[in-house]
């Protein structure tokens, strides 16, 4: 079969990023890979769209794999992969609580955090933190920090710790 | 010949109000009900085991909130929560205390900024003690319980009934397009 | 949508009684809710509800720096302390290319196994809480207290030290580390044969968890279960072996596990990790070095790009973050991966079928920490 895919090697996991109408083949092709157990889903907001992240470790050898899948806020929806991985159940449902991306299948999408009578999905980026910024403490002729691939200064001289203050 | 005549009374009794001696009563046996929330709340365990041991000040557990006297708020109180904070409370037989603890507890601690923490317990139950702190050691809830019991046998600081609370937005309003709060 | 989400299948049948656990119970270790209905005894509906404590501690983290968001992971599960602090400071070490001294990663292995044994050590006094015998709880709390002195002595809290950095540790070691924990294994190990005759050989215990609510290995990976969790189930998953981090490929441990899947197993192979996580505490005694660097060279201010997943084996199972950065030096996004968040999704699994008073049981043996389920 033909997916939409582009693959590529990040650190220690190999990372699919497929058209999020191949995103329930890729899924079947993967469970039948033997990937059988499923460590997370994350959700991101990309600023253009929703991603979904889906994150498999095979338990026969450790490999890991990665599967992205990106939807436009319109749609904010992508098949569920409940039945090949029932762990997934509750992440799904925390995507969707938190982040509004939709799961076609899921046996009981409702919200899992949040009351169910919320309709906001708070941390898609239009959401505000509550209007609460860090003020910059450092003031505006503050050394900037030092080229960190000097070599290791000894223990009485480390560079100095940012961001303790508020 | 009556006690109240006599130069010399006994010395084992003591003459006082029937108010002085329900409050003593009230302040030696104040039973705190089991319900923690977050991290604190493993620091108020700690103040129960042997090292700290509130036990010996009389308080022991209670399960339910009809037999509890104080409630220890023990972490951070977010909107889903809160509702079911105000029925516990408003469960507990009459008289009852709070004590706040920590400091999410006390106005929202690190998480007061966002979407569905209630900034401050005192926001949906009347607080009798504050304990600052994240999370407060269990002498410092050893020390609230002690302020507390003083406040119960205080003539100057007696329980009074608690008022309404007033806030001026909704505790457990979803947050709007901004991220703030509703003002009523 | 209703209140009575998780009801409705139910509420038409008179047979069936709809019992409520939660928020506020005693053993639910936290603010778990769970509808369960009851034919008899037995339980024939258990739908879980979390929630209660969400602090929204991903999207907080977003207008936070990364030397910010440390101490808030610290928050989640609260029991383990140092332990939640790892992954991030590991997938921001991996983004930003920081070498870590060797010393910085023993000083970060033993304190991590101090909070293991400190996390489970809280999870026989509060199980045992459950099936009703509070003598392990005066004992284990007792020592729970050393383990926390020892951390002060060093960090400068107990409970939630923040002492995990970029590069290592924020602070050297006190100079009394090394005997304070000398000292306090040789008082675990004579205090470990009075626990197993408290809680393992205790027949109360025998009759109420043998056979109890029995995971099956094939649905233990499939619900993505991990830590005690999983290896009572007969998996021998391990992050600190199958990923190996800070100073573990170092050290010599084996991983328990158990055939069984029942309670029994879970209570059984914790104990087992106490025992392994003294032998790791023993031999890092031995090789750290006295004095030496605790931490590496780090810029003040961490502009990140980049995404990353790392995972660490703490108490609970695998502890995991998924880090995304956009060059600046706040997070895109952060993603936890609650190891007690996966583990309660077999709630239904395990419940079903199971008689109610059994349910406290098997609750206790999956040691849910809900700042870690709901975040």
């Amino acid at each position: 079969m033909d997916l939409r895919i582009k693959r590529e090697r990040l650190f220690d996991e190999d990372v699919y990023t497929v058209h999020p109408d191949d995103y329930r083949a890729l899924c079947e092709q993967l469970k039948k890979d033997g990937f059988d157990y499923p460590r997370a889903i994350s959700s991101l907001d990309m600023g253009y769209g929703l991603r979904v992240v889906l994150q498999l470790t095979r338990m026969s050898d450790l490999a890991k794999v990665e599967v992205r899948t990106d939807v436009s806020y319109d749609v904010a929806a992508v098949d569920s992969v409940t039945d090949l991985w029932p762990g997934v159940e509750w992440h799904e449902r925390e995507a969707y609580d938190l982040m509004g991306i939709s799961f076609r299948g899921h046996p009981d999408l409702r919200r899992l955090l949040l009351e169910e009578e919320w309709d906001l999905h708070p941390l898609q980026k239009r959401y505000d933190t509550g209007g609460y910024l860090i003020p910059d403490w450092r003031p505006a002729d503050w050394p900037d920090p030092a080229p960190w691939q000097e070599p290791a200064p000894s223990q009485e001289d480390a560079a100095p710790e940012g961001g303790e203050g508020e | 010949m009556g006690l109240l005549g006599s130069d010399e009374r006994p010395r084992d009794i003591i003459l006082g109000t029937l108010d002085d001696l329900i409050n003593l009563a009230r302040s030696r046996s104040m039973w705190p009900l089991t319900f923690g929330i977050a991290c604190c709340a493993i620091e108020m365990m700690a103040t129960w085991d042997p090292k700290v041991d509130a036990d010996r000040f009389g308080m022991f557990f209670r399960n339910t909130p009809r037999q509890a006297d104080v409630m220890i708020v023990s972490g951070t109180v977010n909107k889903k929560l809160a509702k079911r904070l105000r029925r516990l409370y408003d469960q507990m037989a009459e008289p009852k205390w709070v004590i706040s603890m920590g400091a999410c507890a006390n106005q929202g601690g690190p998480f007061r900024h966002g979407y569905s923490v209630v900034e401050g317990v005192d926001k949906i139950v009347p607080v009798d003690v504050y304990i600052p702190g994240c999370p407060p050691r269990p002498e410092a809830l050893l020390q609230a319980l002690l302020l507390l019991r003083d406040k119960i046998s205080d003539r100057e600081l007696r329980y009074k009934r608690p008022q309404e609370i007033a806030t001026d937005y909704d505790v457990f309003a979803e947050p709007g397009e901004d991220g703030r709060i509703p003002v009523l | 949508m209703s209140s009575t989400i998780g009801l409705e299948p139910v509420l038409g049948r008179s047979d069936e009684m709809i019992v409520n656990m939660g928020p506020q119970h005693p053993a639910t270790h936290g603010v778990l809710r769970v509808v369960i209905g009851l034919e008899g005894e037995r339980i024939t509906r258990a739908v879980p509800h979390i929630g209660y404590l969400h602090r929204n501690h991903e999207k907080i983290e977003e207008s936070r720096t990364y030397f910010q968001v440390v101490p808030f992971t610290d928050r989640m599960d609260y029991v383990s302390g140092t332990q939640n602090e790892l992954p991030v400071v590991l997938a921001v070490e991996d983004l930003a290319g920081i070498e870590v001294p060797e010393r910085a990663k023993m000083i970060r292995t033993m304190f991590f196994e101090l909070f293991r044994i400190a996390s489970h050590l809280v999870w026989m006094g509060t199980a045992m809480l459950d099936l009703g015998a509070i003598t392990p709880f005066l004992y284990t709390f007792w020592d729970r207290e050393i383990i926390l002195g020892i951390v002060e002595r060093t960090a400068g809290a107990r409970m939630l030290p923040n002492y995990y950095t970029f590069g290592g540790v924020r602070r050297d070691l006190h100079p009394h580390f090394f005997k304070d924990v000398a000292e306090f294994l040789d008082h675990l190990e004579k205090r470990m044969p009075d626990y197993e005759h408290l809680v393992l050989e205790n027949p109360i215990v025998h009759a109420r968890t043998v056979g109890v609510g029995v995971l099956s290995k094939e649905r233990a990976v499939a619900r993505g279960v991990s830590g005690p969790v999983l290896r009572a189930s007969g998996v021998a998953y391990d992050v600190r072996k199958a990923f190996p981090y800070d100073a573990y490929p170092e050290v010599e441990f084996e991983i328990p596990t158990s055939d069984a899947g029942d309670t029994y197993a879970r209570f059984w192979v914790r104990f087992q990790e106490i025992y392994q996580s003294v032998k790791i505490l023993r031999q890092l005694l031995e090789k750290t070095p006295k004095t030496g660097p605790f931490k590496g060279r780090a810029p003040a201010r961490l502009k990140i790009s980049g995404e990353r997943y790392r995972a660490v084996e703490n108490s609970r199972g695998e502890l995991g973050v998924y880090v995304v950065g956009d060059g600046g030096d706040k997070p895109y996004r952060i993603k936890h991966r609650g190891a007690a968040f996966s583990n309660l999704q077999v709630i239904p699994d395990l419940f079903i079928g199971a008689k109610f008073s059994d349910a406290i049981a098997i609750l206790s043996s999956l040691d849910p920490v809900f700042g870690e389920i709901d975040r």
